[in-house]
């Protein structure tokens, strides 16, 4: 090999790692990171006893919240690799089948909610006013699902650009005009749950809790719409330590006795 | 109390009993989840075949398969809460068959169709069936039992090399008793009691029935014991074993209490012996080892045990090598290895290897169908591939994955996946060599050629070619290549490599366009006799596919594409003594897609131009000189279902 053939190929590496690093350069970051073995709801929830649900499937790990050009993305981890067991292509869907997540997002502009959007039956310590839908469902489906049952939180509901899985995440692309901006100092909250197909008559595409678990059920929770049909949130300081545990079991706490009181959930921050 | 008091008071008491009754009713009902669906799909082709299922029954002529039609089904699910301890379910549905046309069939069968909408059969009636049922009894004051299942199951609870999850359409036709419980989270267990499914299940897809070596089928005592075992000592480490045994019986031809006996004189004792007529083990050890977070180590060991016995079995190996066994004992074992790097440097970047090893024996005979993959690749179809001589690719429609056989598949795959905000990628090499290639004798230097007479089903048809899913039926064996289940030749000396790369770009355009580019490329040898060099398949197969799809609206989604194949098969079809012909396939594939969702109703519409040139002997340079003609499909299909569920 030759001094030039040499460094031709130096200048070529030199190039190809600099684009590298270019297309990998990002702005804001944020990390979050949740222990293991909390997908449990409040404290005792147990998943569906089909096949197609394993155990650590809703167990959000880490999420990681970064700004890239005008867009920001959204990487939520879980326990397992994310798999397909319901040919998400069939259904027009975004490559995986399980898990849907909301990213709750407290930016303080704008309108607001504190009530979760339907099926959650959880509300927010403080008003949120973005949340992002990392669904594996398209872009279609969501939309006509948001129009029949969460029309009035429609302006703060964002769908991304982009939706798919990547070894153990779940991610979304969603520009960053669609929040209003990115600031790392906003509140998040992320909510898991799992993609239903066939959601109840008033459930955004979500699975509900009861109080046995079923072939396509949660359980440990309660039969009516008291319960918080969440496996897993973001708690505590979201550093992931093992007290977080006691925190999302604590934030998920909920009363069906008299009069109904729901669970409340807090926003982290960086 | 005077009698007017007491008039007034029945009177309140009538009216409360008149409020309280509604309500008591409804507090009944609520008891009552219910869900109901009503699904249908308009299916045609420009051709003259009536029906509404694509590839119908492989086997029986049916009479509601076809090309054109449009019909409907309508299904209940019912699920309560009997008490605390007891929950139970329930799906009944029409019966999918009857096209709109039909008007009227009330369930009579004539010889011949006929106007009187009396005459098409059950099939065309929309009779409401009981499709499943089920109970779960729970909180037993059973140390460590969690619930017991009983009715209708998937058999999802085993896997793919044991006992594999039912198709979707079949999800509830299984039926079992299941006991399901563990310690804490590091031990589960689930055993079942499962009976066997006449239809495929034991020698020529029968336990009995049908087999004219079994003069009166006895099929109710068959049954498979499955056991499933879940160890997980630590966070990292998972051990699954699985053992399922499934057992046909026959009753002894030689016990004088059998019906039909052969030994009508001898002594009766007032019971029946029964003998085994087909016996299958199935077990896997499955080993998950999370090295890191992003590191992920799996191996899985497997292992069948298939026994036939002759006496009550037939071989149909002899009348043309459709059989789904090897005649008549025979065992394998398989092993697959897997390591996954998910993402370790956090820049959207996935290795995954694997390798694989499936024994020629190896063969899962209650394993799964369809609908499943075992392997990392692509393969050669793109559905799934399953460690099975069972694949099932009938009741289907032309826009549904194809399953292929893998038994005799060894080698190795890596996969990159790469994701990055707009444009994600993956990349696939496969080699494969097969474990169902002959040995060489030593002394002759030629393959010692495998019994495919007797032992090895081999599945008719001389073409040897890859399988063409497009057009592939069980009626023309001739043109579209290979039976996917064709694991067995007489003589092979075979190896694969299969690549491919899929890219999609998620472009901010309107509501979010996504770009997909796809291609395969597959080389495919098997130098067959290696003293001939005349007999020498090799096929390279090309695969191609770019398409955009994009939400028009809310409730609109539109995709569009283009698939061109060209397939190169030198020496593809032949024999020995008349020698083996080239062909060339070239296939053009636009489609469009249509899906709409709005205000609860789910439609997709599937409209697909196939063309299908095949161009034959063009070993041959001189176009006159060639015997076999070329061929030509020219195919225009369109698919579309509606779905209301509520």
């Amino acid at each position: 090999m030759g001094i030039e053939t040499l460094k031709h190929f130096t200048s070529f590496f030199v190039l190809a790692s600099f684009l590298f690093v270019s297309v990998h350069a990002q702005a804001a970051s944020i990390t979050f990171k949740d222990p293991k073995k909390d997908d449990k709801g409040p404290g005792k929830y147990s998943y569906p006893t089909h096949r197609s649900y394993k155990r650590g499937d809703f167990d959000i790990t880490k999420v990681k919240i970064s700004e890239s050009g005008a867009n920001v993305i959204f990487k939520i981890y879980v326990k397992n690799t994310v798999r397909d067991p319901w040919n998400s292509k069939n259904w027009g869907g975004n490559g995986w089948s399980v898990q849907f997540a909301q990213v709750y997002i407290h930016t303080g502009a704008g309108k607001g909610w504190k009530d979760g959007l339907p099926g959650l039956n959880v509300q927010f310590e403080k008003k949120w006013n973005k949340v992002v839908l990392i669904s594996p469902q398209g872009k279609t489906r969501l939309k006509s699902e948001i129009n029949l049952k969460a029309k009035k939180f429609k302006k703060g509901i964002v769908i991304p650009t982009s939706s798919r899985k990547s070894g153990k995440a779940i991610i979304a692309v969603v520009p960053k005009s669609a929040l209003g901006g990115f600031k790392t100092s906003w509140g998040f909250q992320v909510v898991m749950q799992s993609n239903e197909g066939f959601p109840r008559k008033k459930d955004l595409l979500t699975r509900p809790v009861n109080e046995y678990n079923g072939k396509h059920r949660f359980g440990g929770g309660n039969d009516g719409d008291c319960d918080p049909h969440v496996l897993d949130i973001l708690a505590g300081k979201a550093k992931g330590s093992g007290s977080e545990k006691k925190a999302q079991y604590k934030a998920l706490q909920y009363s069906c006795k008299g009069k109904k009181k729901l669970a409340t959930l807090p926003f982290v921050t960086k | 109390m005077s009698v007017a008091q007491l008039s007034s008071r029945l009177t309140l008491l009538c009216l409360l009993s008149f409020v309280i009754a509604p309500l008591s009713a409804h507090a009944e009902i609520a008891n009552f989840d219910l869900g109901a669906k009503i699904y249908t799909k308009w299916l045609y082709q420009n051709n003259d075949r009536q029906g509404l299922l694509w590839l119908g029954h492989p086997a029986e002529k049916d009479n509601y398969s076809g090309d054109n039609g449009v019909g409907s089904e309508f299904e209940l699910l019912i699920k309560g809460k009997v008490t605390k301890y007891v929950t139970a379910g329930v799906r009944i549905k029409s019966r999918f068959g009857a096209l709109w046309h039909n008007w009227w069939e009330n369930g009579d069968m004539r010889a011949v169709p006929d106007n009187s909408g009396e005459s098409l059969g059950m099939n065309h009636a929309e009779y409401i069936r009981l499709r499943g049922y089920w109970f779960r009894i729970q909180e037993l004051p059973i140390p460590t039992l969690k619930y017991i299942h009983i009715g209708s199951s998937d058999y999802s609870q085993f896997n793919e090399w044991t006992i594999g999850k039912i198709r979707y359409i079949s999800r509830d036709n299984g039926k079992g008793i299941f006991f399901d419980g563990g310690v804490g989270d590091n031990f589960s267990y689930h055993f079942g009691i499962i009976p066997l499914p006449k239809l495929w299940i034991g020698p020529g897809w029968t336990t009995g029935l049908g087999d004219t070596a079994v003069a009166n089928p006895f099929y109710s005592q068959d049954y498979a014991y499955a056991a499933k075992l879940k160890f997980e000592p630590i966070d990292s480490l998972s051990i699954v074993l699985i053992g399922a045994v499934a057992l046909d019986w026959e009753a002894n031809r030689l016990d004088p209490d059998a019906v039909g006996t052969l030994n009508p004189n001898g002594l009766q004792d007032g019971q029946v012996d029964l003998v085994n007529r087909f016996y299958s083990l199935s077990t896997t050890a499955d080993v998950k080892i999370e090295l890191t977070d992003t590191l992920t180590a799996y191996l899985l060991f497997a292992f069948s045990d298939n026994r036939i016995n002759g006496d009550y079995a037939t071989n149909r190996i002899p009348e043309g090598g459709f059989y789904n066994l090897v005649w008549s004992d025979s065992q394998g074992i398989a092993l697959r290895g897997r390591f996954f790097a998910e993402d370790p440097f956090e820049i959207g970047l996935t290795f995954k290897f694997e390798g694989f090893y499936i024994g020629s024996h190896y063969n899962a005979a209650f394993g799964a169908r369809r609908e499943a993959d075992v392997l990392l690749t692509d393969g050669f179809l793109g559905g799934g591939q399953l460690p099975t001589l069972n694949v099932a690719n009938e009741f289907m429609d032309f826009d549904e994955p194809w399953a292929e056989s893998i038994i005799g598949w060894a080698g190795g795959t890596m996969l990159v996946d790469y994701s990055q905000s707009i444009f994600t990628m993956q990349l696939e090499g496969t080699f494969i060599t097969y474990t169902t290639n002959n040995p060489i004798n030593p002394n002759t230097g030629e393959l010692i050629p495998r019994d495919v007479d007797v032992r090895h089903p081999t599945y008719p048809g001389l073409h040897t070619g890859v399988t063409d899913p497009d057009f592939f039926n069980n009626i023309n064996r001739q043109d579209f290549g290979r039976d996917p289940r064709s694991v067995y030749r007489k003589y092979q000396s075979r190896w694969t490599v299969i690549t491919r790369l899929s890219m999609q770009f998620d472009l901010p355009i309107k509501n979010g366009m996504k770009l997909l580019v796809q291609g395969k490329y597959i080389h495919d040898e098997d130098t067959r006799q290696l003293k001939r060099d005349d007999d020498d398949y090799v096929g390279d197969l090309i695969y191609t596919k770019v398409g955009a799809s994009m939400p028009v609206n809310d409730w609109l989604h539109v995709e569009a594409g283009f698939g061109y194949d060209l397939f190169l098969e030198r020496r593809v079809f032949g024999n020995d003594e008349q020698g083996y012909s080239t062909f060339v396939t070239n296939k053009y594939k636009p489609y469009l897609k249509l899906r709409i969702n709005f205000g609860g109703v789910k439609i997709a519409y599937y409209l697909q131009y196939v063309r299908r040139d095949l161009l034959r002997d063009r070993h041959i340079a001189n176009p006159e000189d060639r015997v076999l003609d070329d061929r030509v499909q020219n195919v225009w299909r369109s698919k579309a279902t509606a779905e209301v569920a509520w």
